[in-house]
């Protein structure tokens, strides 16, 4: 046993003015009495007790100094040495990686392996110093070259594991950072292994402490949606990375209700693929394996899709020929555009978007977003009450008598004073607002009615030379975005923890809000910047919302999954290979340190009571003999 | 040190000391004598017989009779009073000699009280002075006149160094030349005991009277913690925690002590007079002592 701090050792001195201080309380008081006689007989009666009292006096004196002692020593914080893995200043490496949420170990790895980090701070020597590093998809150093053990213990408290891949490099490069700052470093690598095969040499002497014991893990390796004419198709991938055959119950929801549910059987180290048609108009799927005991990683049992961003967007251009509407809309982003010479399609499946151009419109008229360009007199809805707009006349207008009315976000980066109509139609329509006004009447009209948008252009784009202007595609993009939102963002199908997510909200739009999987939510204002939504810290499916003048609008939805085959290998590695060195589990070799101030602390606190009870019963003892 | 005003004198003298077991005057004194004697005072008649001195013989009588009678007159005869007071340093205590409590302040006064009586009713007083550097003796002495000498006597007397009761007394009984009412004024607090002097009095016929004084500390001690309790009178120490409980078992022993003297008294038909002088000493006279019969 030995003292980090020797020198409050000294503190042992203060014995002498307790024990000088003890024999000055026992000099007595001196008094005079007319006669000793009776106290005499008094002390004669006392003589029994006589050994116990000096005993006792002495007593008290050795219990206070026995409280000095454990006192002084636990400042002078004496140790034993005891076998632990590391010794000196440490950098710890804690893997915080998906595969680390696997529950072979109870309550899972992540736990065991903060047990582990938790005995390295117990052994950490007085002087030696601890930084604790935390490798997962964006590595953080948690607690930064200390020596203090409740810090530690805190900041170890803190960590969280990820649900994603860890960024091992990264973490390796902070790891050798904070070595270099240490003489004599070590790093402990507390990890499942699962490490990339290439990975960077560290700077100091690596010790690797594995955690997790069984391999068995079946995963949803793949879910991803196609669309086919027949309608979107789903494709799924089940891989068995453990070492036995498996079987598991393979359920699919779509948008909430159960669509599918089988029971399928996976071989060791095999994949098994499934695929189904799935009904129009399905936006989000979840797939989820289940009853299946021998499956230590429960995070990849579960995987999201999410077809088209979760938003239909699909058009129809009912037109006689319009190269111009034709071209715009295969390229415009989100939109599936169908085409078809006549209104009077009877197609079973609805569209999201209709687009009239110069034909007459149907009766009735689709219950959904409309836009009509150049209306033809004679359309079926004029004879009713409700018709949706009135061909009153023909005007031809000036070339140059557009004049822009509104400042609507619909105008936005549109330049209108290069743009000339030669005849427009004059159109009644009381529930749509003009937009853009000639001498004649509106060029332009916007309106709701009945909670569907409409956009009404009174005129014939090859009466005017708008589809040859730098105006035309960013109107017509401006008018598509407010008629049918689609998607407000870009994500791929495959997207992973810690991917940003591009947010791009039409026109118009006020606020964007993200609702995570836990039920949180995020929410940015529609600004001039670009938004990006970059805390896809979790599995899940993730909703977004845009607010713009007509209230809350769904703007579909994206999922992010684990698909990583590399953290669906739970197996846990006996040896890691780091630079061109392989790391064996570490053995308990060298000398740690224990200490034992906080034991001295309850030894003192332990005899002082003592001491007192032994004081108050002491002077209680001539009762008992009553 | 003055004992006493006027009033009490006259108070004092209003009472009389009584011996239960009166011993023979010699002198002619003012009390009673169970004997018939020479006093003008009628006692009684008896038959004469032969040898009868004819003088006592009433004439009237036989002349009215025709048969002798002898009249018997009371005698009337002195009483033998002696006062001891234990003068050792003991007795000094409280250690203020002003302190109405002090023992042997009260002993004096108790000691002037009783001689004063005893003078008053012209009994013959002895006063001794117990102490270690010689006993002081005022007396015998008798006649009220002497009351101031006596006073004087006491005034002078101080306390100091050990007694041992046992021997003095033994020695007073020894000495004794007319034994009487013998009233010892002491704290008993003596380390060789003071049965042995107490029967060596009452075997030479002495009547003791033992006035035990006791302060109230003594009773009740106002003492407490680690001490060294140093013997005023012999300078022994006693090294003694006091605690509640030992004060307990202090009390304890004083009254089996206490027990102990009564019942060697009543023992020994020796009048105990357990005084606290704390209690007021015209108290004491006036009641307890005429209680106790030894004052009418």
């Amino acid at each position: 046993m030995s003292f980090l701090t020797p020198g409050f050792l000294l503190f042992s001195l203060l014995a002498g003015p307790i024990i000088i201080m003890y024999m000055l309380r026992l000099r007595r008081q001196e008094m005079m009495v007319s006669s000793t006689l009776l106290w005499q007989k008094l002390l004669r009666d006392r003589e029994a007790n006589a050994p116990w009292q000096r005993l006792r006096r002495n007593l008290l004196l050795l219990l206070q100094l026995l409280i000095l002692a454990a006192l002084v020593l636990a400042l002078a914080r004496p140790f034993y040495p005891i076998p632990s893995i590391s010794s000196g200043n440490v950098v710890v490496l804690l893997d915080s990686s998906a595969s680390m949420q696997a529950t072979d170990v109870e309550p899972n790895r992540f736990t065991a392996a903060k047990a582990e980090v938790g005995k390295l701070i117990d052994d950490l020597g007085g002087s030696s110093q601890m930084s604790i590093i935390q490798a997962g998809h964006m590595p953080s150093v948690l607690v930064s070259a200390t020596g203090d053990k409740n810090t530690l213990r805190l900041a170890l408290d803190k960590a969280v594991p990820d649900a994603s891949p860890a960024e091992w490099p990264a973490a390796f490069a902070l790891a050798a950072g904070a070595a270099q700052g240490f003489q004599d470093a070590q790093i402990v690598l507390v990890s499942d292994g699962g490490l990339p095969q290439q990975t960077p040499p560290l700077p100091a002497e690596t010790i690797f402490v594995p955690v997790g014991v069984e391999a068995e893990n079946l995963a949803i390796s793949a879910l991803a949606t196609r669309g086919a004419d027949s309608g979107p198709q789903l494709f799924a991938s089940v891989s068995n990375q453990g070492l036995v055959e498996q079987q598991a119950l393979f359920s699919l929801t779509l948008d909430g209700v159960l669509f599918d549910s089988r029971r399928i059987t996976v071989a060791a180290g095999k994949q098994v693929n499934l695929s189904w048609d799935l009904p129009q108009g399905t936006a989000v799927i979840k797939a989820s394996l289940s009853d299946n005991e021998n499956d230590f990683l429960p995070l990849d049992n579960t995987a999201w899709a999410v077809h088209e961003g979760g938003v239909s967007n699909r058009a129809l251009l009912v037109t006689p020929g319009n190269i111009f509407l034709e071209q715009i809309f295969s390229s415009l982003p989100g939109i599936e555009l169908f085409k078809s010479g006549s209104s009077d399609l009877s197609d079973s499946q609805p569209y999201d978007l209709y687009i009239y151009d110069s034909v007459p419109l149907p009766d009735p008229v689709p219950a959904a977003d409309m836009l009509i360009l150049n209306p033809m007199a004679g359309f079926g809805g004029d004879s009713s009450e409700d018709s949706l707009l009135e061909v009153t006349g023909v005007f031809t207008s000036p070339a140059t008598v557009a004049t822009r009315l509104a400042d609507s976000p619909l105008l936005r980066f549109v330049d209108w004073r290069n743009v000339h109509v030669a005849s427009a139609k004059q159109i009644s329509a009381p529930w749509a607002q003009p937009l853009v006004m000639a001498a004649g009447g509106p060029l332009i009209m916007t309106g709701e009615r009945n909670g569907l948008r409409a956009a009404v252009f009174s005129f014939d784009l090859h009466d005017s030379d708008l589809p040859l202007q730098i105006a035309f595609p960013v109107l017509m993009a401006n008018i598509t975005d407010w008629l049918s939102p689609g998607r407000a963002f870009e994500a791929p199908a495959n997207l992973r923890i810690g991917t940003p997510v591009a947010i791009s909200p039409g026109v118009g739009s006020l606020l964007v809000t993200i609702r995570k999987p836990d039920g949180r939510e995020w929410l940015a204002q529609v600004g001039e910047d670009d938004l990006f939504f970059t805390e896809t810290d979790q599995l899940g499916l993730y909703q977004v919302v845009i607010r713009d003048d007509g209230g809350d609008r769904p703007a579909g939805s994206f999922a992010v999954n684990l698909f990583s085959p590399d953290e669906g290998q739970i197996q846990p590695a006996d040896q890691v290979r780091i630079g061109q060195s392989t790391l064996e589990t570490a053995v308990e070799g060298d000398i740690g340190q224990r200490e034992l101030w906080p034991w001295l602390l309850l030894a003192a606190f332990v005899i002082l009571l003592i001491e007192w009870w032994i004081h108050h019963r002491g002077t209680r003892l001539p009762k008992l003999q009553r | 040190m003055n004992l006493f005003d006027e009033a009490t004198l006259r108070k004092l003298e209003q009472l009389q000391l009584v011996a239960n077991q009166v011993r023979v005057g010699v002198m002619k004194g003012d009390r009673r004598s169970r004997k018939r004697g020479t006093s003008i005072e009628f006692a009684d008649y008896r038959n004469y017989t032969k040898g009868d001195d004819l003088r006592r013989l009433d004439w009237n009588v036989y002349a009215r009779l025709e048969r002798p009678f002898i009249k018997l007159l009371e005698e009337e005869e002195d009483l033998s009073v002696h006062i001891i007071i234990d003068g050792s340093a003991s007795m000094n205590w409280p250690d203020e000699p002003e302190n109405d409590e002090n023992k042997l302040r009260y002993a004096l006064k108790l000691a002037g009280a009783l001689g004063h009586i005893g003078l008053s009713t012209n009994d013959l007083l002895t006063v001794t002075f117990l102490n270690s550097g010689g006993n002081r003796r005022w007396g015998p002495h008798r006649g009220a006149r002497n009351s101031l000498q006596l006073l004087q006597f006491l005034e002078t007397a101080s306390a100091s160094g050990p007694t041992d009761l046992n021997q003095s007394l033994h020695s007073y009984a020894l000495r004794a030349r007319r034994p009487g009412l013998l009233f010892l004024l002491t704290d008993l607090l003596s380390p060789n005991g003071y049965q042995d002097g107490i029967n060596a009095l009452q075997s030479r016929g002495y009547e003791v009277g033992l006035i035990h004084l006791l302060s109230p500390d003594e009773l009740d001690p106002p003492l407490g913690g680690d001490l060294k309790l140093v013997d005023i009178e012999t300078g022994h120490d006693a090294e003694i925690t006091l605690d509640d409980a030992t004060l307990d078992m202090y009390r304890q022993r004083l009254q089996s002590w206490m027990g102990e003297i009564g019942s060697y008294c009543s023992r020994r038909g020796v009048h105990h007079i357990p005084v606290n002088t704390h209690l007021n000493w015209e108290k004491l006279v006036m009641q307890t002592l005429r209680a106790q019969s030894l004052l009418r």
